[in-house]
This record gives structure tokens, sequence and C-alpha cells, in this order.
């Protein structure tokens, strides 16, 4: 894909693409940073981002925009290079440190940038914070699970289906 | 009705992302492959229950890790895991169900796909077994076999799904093959049944001088498309029967190899893949000492072996001490892994054939020929659930 170098001028100067957040903040990024989102890189094929106009993302707020970018700006240069088959061990090492520095959040900003990542279709910002939850979770029972992820205790209705599906299981309290 | 969840309170703007299908599959994709994760989640809400359950993320689970797990190791009378608990599977969960005496007869000679092959030459019958769901199918010998023309030495169960993108681990509902090798006073002989048309196909024969002997232990390896077994009479060779194109073959072993005219009882061998492309690997395991050759392709299109490495193990390996301790043993070979199953005198390791990389399995296993049990396990596994319920 030449998106990143279409906008490039003579001069080597990297094209820029402005980015408006749901609560009208304007963030000024490289093409090649952006495009990351396949959403945004269709527009930004077609010529949109530029000077003064701006692509509005009204489902993405301030925080979560600037935490995606930060994402996208350090992955960039790898992302342009096909993945980075070239990449040197250092390079791919320092991205590892990035991505798991990245993701050590609080969970209720890892869903605000696992929804952003998904309706802007990033696919490895996607599966990063996909892993990170997944990790939050493993190895736990389902109670720990629901309380790990902030779901309410069941009430005793649901306490009653969860029972009569864990004999669905073959368990039976002694 | 129990619904999915409710995110504790927070903005008001926020919607849980889990709430969204496509991102809960992304996360719980993510979830290591081991035998409790599917069936712990699949308890944390209706909704979660119905995602993990259906085929469709199944397959992308699959899809996602691309190689099933070690559950364990089949013996001719028994499974060992290799997980420790929660995934650790007891022993009795997979239980072939026939009694003795008659169980006795039944020989094991392979594990693949989610399936166990067992050979009967009395009653002249295999019995191709599914352990996940108890299913078990009874084939009678070909009829080149049945008449002792030819007799049974190895067999290999291979899956012959045809879907897309299919990820072996979960095949044990999948059309199978059964790929027999044999031997007869003229030479070998190979059958491949197709569960698809229920039938065996045309016998294959090769006219050979050679002769597999059963008194060295070295389990048949699917190589591509090919199943490689060890020959020893009068040279040290391997067979090797391509079941696409139904061809045998005989391969001479590396010529720098051992002298079977010196051989010792503690000399060991194991053939495994080298490459995708089909090359060979040839291990050579004399006392602490393993040499591995690879067979490759030279620029005139013939094949010659190479010495690759060669490896001291008592150096190599973890081992309380080599001194008056009896050299390890090779066990098996897991295939997903491209690892062999070597235990000393106290221990029980995987090394990777090629990097020769090891880890040391932490269960305790038994030294004799072990058939390695790969599978993803799949939710709505009563005794699983049991497990995982425990802490709840």
């Amino acid at each position: 894909m030449a998106a990143p170098e279409s906008g490039d001028g003579n001069n080597g100067a990297a094209r820029m693409v402005t980015l408006i957040s749901s609560d009208n903040t304007r963030f000024e990024v490289e093409a090649a940073a952006a495009s990351l989102s396949q959403t945004l890189q269709l527009t930004i094929l077609d010529g949109g981002g530029g000077g003064g106009d701006g692509i509005p993302l009204p489902n993405v707020d301030s925080a979560t925009l600037s935490k995606v970018l930060e994402y996208c700006i350090k992955h960039a240069p790898a992302a342009a290079n096909g993945g980075a088959p070239n990449a040197t061990a250092v390079d791919r090492a320092e991205l590892e440190r990035f991505d798991n520095e990245f993701v050590n959040i609080d969970q209720s900003v890892l869903y605000s940038l696992i929804m952003a990542a998904h309706n802007l279709e990033i696919e490895g910002l996607q599966s990063l914070v996909a892993k990170k939850v997944a990790d939050m979770i493993k190895g736990k029972s389902p109670m720990e699970i629901r309380r790990t992820l902030g779901f309410p205790d069941p009430t005793p209705e649901e306490q009653a289906e969860m029972n009569a599906h864990m004999l669905e299981y073959g368990w039976a309290y002694e | 009705m129990l619904t999915g969840h409710r995110l504790l309170p927070g903005p008001a703007s926020l919607v849980s992302p889990l709430d969204n299908h496509d991102i809960l599959t992304k996360i719980l994709t993510h979830l290591p492959p081991v035998p409790s994760s599917i069936p712990r989640i699949s308890l944390v809400c209706r909704q979660w229950s119905h995602l993990v359950t259906d085929p469709d993320f199944l397959r992308l689970f699959r899809a996602h890790h691309r190689k099933a797990p070690l559950l364990g190791f089949f013996t001719r009378s028994r499974f060992y895991p290799a997980l420790d608990s929660p995934d650790c599977i007891p022993t009795d969960h997979f239980n072939l169900g026939i009694d003795n005496p008659e169980r006795w007869s039944w020989y094991i000679l392979n594990c693949r796909h989610g399936r166990v092959l067992f050979v009967n030459r009395s009653q002249r019958q295999f019995l191709v077994w599914a352990p996940i769901t108890g299913e078990q199918q009874r084939l009678p010998f070909p009829q080149e076999f049945c008449s002792n023309k030819s007799v049974v030495r190895n067999g290999v169960v291979n899956c012959v799904a045809s879907e897309i993108g299919h990820v072996h681990g979960s095949c044990h509902t999948c059309p199978f093959q059964v790929i027999l090798l044999g031997c007869n006073k003229n030479g070998f002989t190979a059958s491949v049944y197709s569960s698809r048309t229920n039938a065996w196909g045309n016998t294959i024969s090769l006219v050979s001088d050679h002769r597999m002997d059963h008194t060295i232990f070295c389990s048949p390896t699917v190589v591509g498309n090919s199943i490689c077994t060890l020959l020893t009479v009068p040279s040290l060779s391997i067979l090797q029967f391509d079941f696409i194109l139904e061809s045998l073959a005989v391969i001479e072993a590396p010529s720098d190899a051992p002298e079977l005219a010196l051989y010792q009882d503690r000399w060991q061998f194991l053939i495994a893949p080298a490459d995708a492309a089909g090359g060979l690997t040839f291990l050579f395991l004399s006392g602490f000492t393993a040499r591995l050759w690879k067979r490759r392709i030279n620029s005139d299109g013939g094949a010659g072996w190479v010495l690759e490495t060669t490896v001291d193990l008592s150096e190599f390996l973890p081992l309380s001490s080599a001194v008056n301790k009896r050299p390890p043993r090779i066990l098996g070979f897991v295939e997903e892994d491209n690892a062999m199953l070597l235990c000393s005198e106290d221990d029980s390791f995987m090394i990777h054939v090629g990097s020769m990389r090891y880890k040391k399995v932490t269960r305790t296993l038994p030294r004799c020929p072990l058939h390695p049990f790969t599978c993803f396990y799949p939710a709505g596994n009563i005794y699983i659930a049991c497990l995982c319920l425990d802490h709840l």
C-alpha cells in the first residue's frame, strides 16, 4: 500500500492530516500514522483530512484519541515497512516494551481504547488490548472473572440460573 | 434471564466493549488454548456461554492459536496427563472401555489429530478411538493383510478435513484416513483406509531386501505427505510412504551413521521433519551423545545427508548427575512442536529437534513409548467444568 507516501512532497516532508475528537479537539498527525486505521486510510487516500478540513471522529473522545495516536505514531514506521520483516531484534524488542507499557493502564481506558480501535479498525491495537483483557481473566474462576471485569454479583435469580447452568455441566453441591 | 453483565458506574458515554460481539470474540480468542479456558468462560454468563460454544468462535479460537496444546500421552494401557491442574485431565477420563482380557490384545499404533489407532492382530482389526467423544470405530484389516500375505507393522491416523484454513486439534468429527505400513516376504506393502468411502484403497508394494526390525524402537513419523519409519536390515535406512502419491521408497540413512554390525541396545533413532517442504532429519542417540543429520536437496536435484550437530546431553541437559546414570531414552515425538520426548533417570524433557532447545516436563512419565495427544478441549465437557467450578 502506497498510502503513507501518497502525500509526500518532493522536499520529503511527511503529509499531515487533522483528526477531530468528539469533544472538538484537533489532532494533527502524519498520514502514515493515521493510516494504521483502515477506516481513516480510505478517507486519507481520497485526499481527506488535509488543510483546514480535518476528519471528525464523533465516537472517540480526545483522551482516547490521544492514546490511540500515541500507539499509531509508534507503530507507523514498522507498519510502513510491511510489518517490518527487516526490523532488527532491537526494534522489535523496543516495540514490545512500548506495547507492554502502553496497556498498563486503567480498565476503563482499556475499554475506551478497544472500542476506538474497533471503530477505527486498527488491527494491531485491537489485538494488543484484547490480549491484555484476556490476560486479566485467564486462569480465573467464573466468579473471579465477573469481579475482575466489574460485572455485579449475580442477583439471586441470576445465581439460580448459574447454578442450573452448572448442573448442565454435571456439577453438584455436596 | 441471566443477562450479559452490567458495568460498574462510570462515564455515561461509556458503552462496555464486552457487549460488542466482535470485540468480546477478539478478547476471548486471546485466552490460552489450555483445557480449562473455554469451560471456565462459558460459566461466566449466558452471553459468554453462547459465544464460546458457537462453532464459528471455536474456529476463530483454533485459527488464532494455530497449534493445539499437548494434553498428555497415551501408552498401550492408559493416558498420562502432561499439564498441571486445572488443565490436568485425569487418567480415567480417557478410558477405552474395553475390559481385560480383550484389552490386552489391543496395541496402540499411533495418536494423531484427536484420534488414537489401535491394532488387534489376532482379531485382524484396527480400532480408531476419539477420546474426546468416546466414539470408536473398528476396521477390518485389508484383504492382503487378512490372508497373512502381509504383516501389519505401523499405522498412522490422519485427519483429511477439507475445510479451508482447517487447524488440526479438534478433528475428532472430521473425516480421516488410516495409513497402514506392513511387510511381506518380498518387501513392503501399504494401504490407505478412507472414512469417506469406508473402504481400503489399493495395496501398494515395493520389492526390497530391507527388513523392519521391531526390536529397535523408532516410532513412525509423518513428514509432509509421507510416513517414515526406520529399516535396519541389512543396513540402516528409512522406508518412506507417500500417501498422496501412493508410492513407497527406501532412503539410505546418512553414510556416517553407525554401523549396525556394531549395534548396541543403547542406540536410539528418531526421524523428524526438517522443514515444511518434506525434508528429513535423522537423529541418532548413543548413550548421552546425540548426532543430528539433515537431508538436503543438492543443486543437481539429488539429495544428501549433512551432519548438522553433535550434542552431549550430559552437558546440555540439567541432569542431576550423569555419572553412573542410565542414558536418556527417546519416548516419543510431538509432531506439533517438532520435539522429541526424552526421559533421563529422574526427569523428562521435550527437546525441539533442530534448535535443540528444551523444556522440562513437570509431570512424571513412564519410561515406555508415549503417543502424544494434542487437542483443543471443547466447551461443555463435564469433568473440566467441575474442576473449574471448584473455586466459584
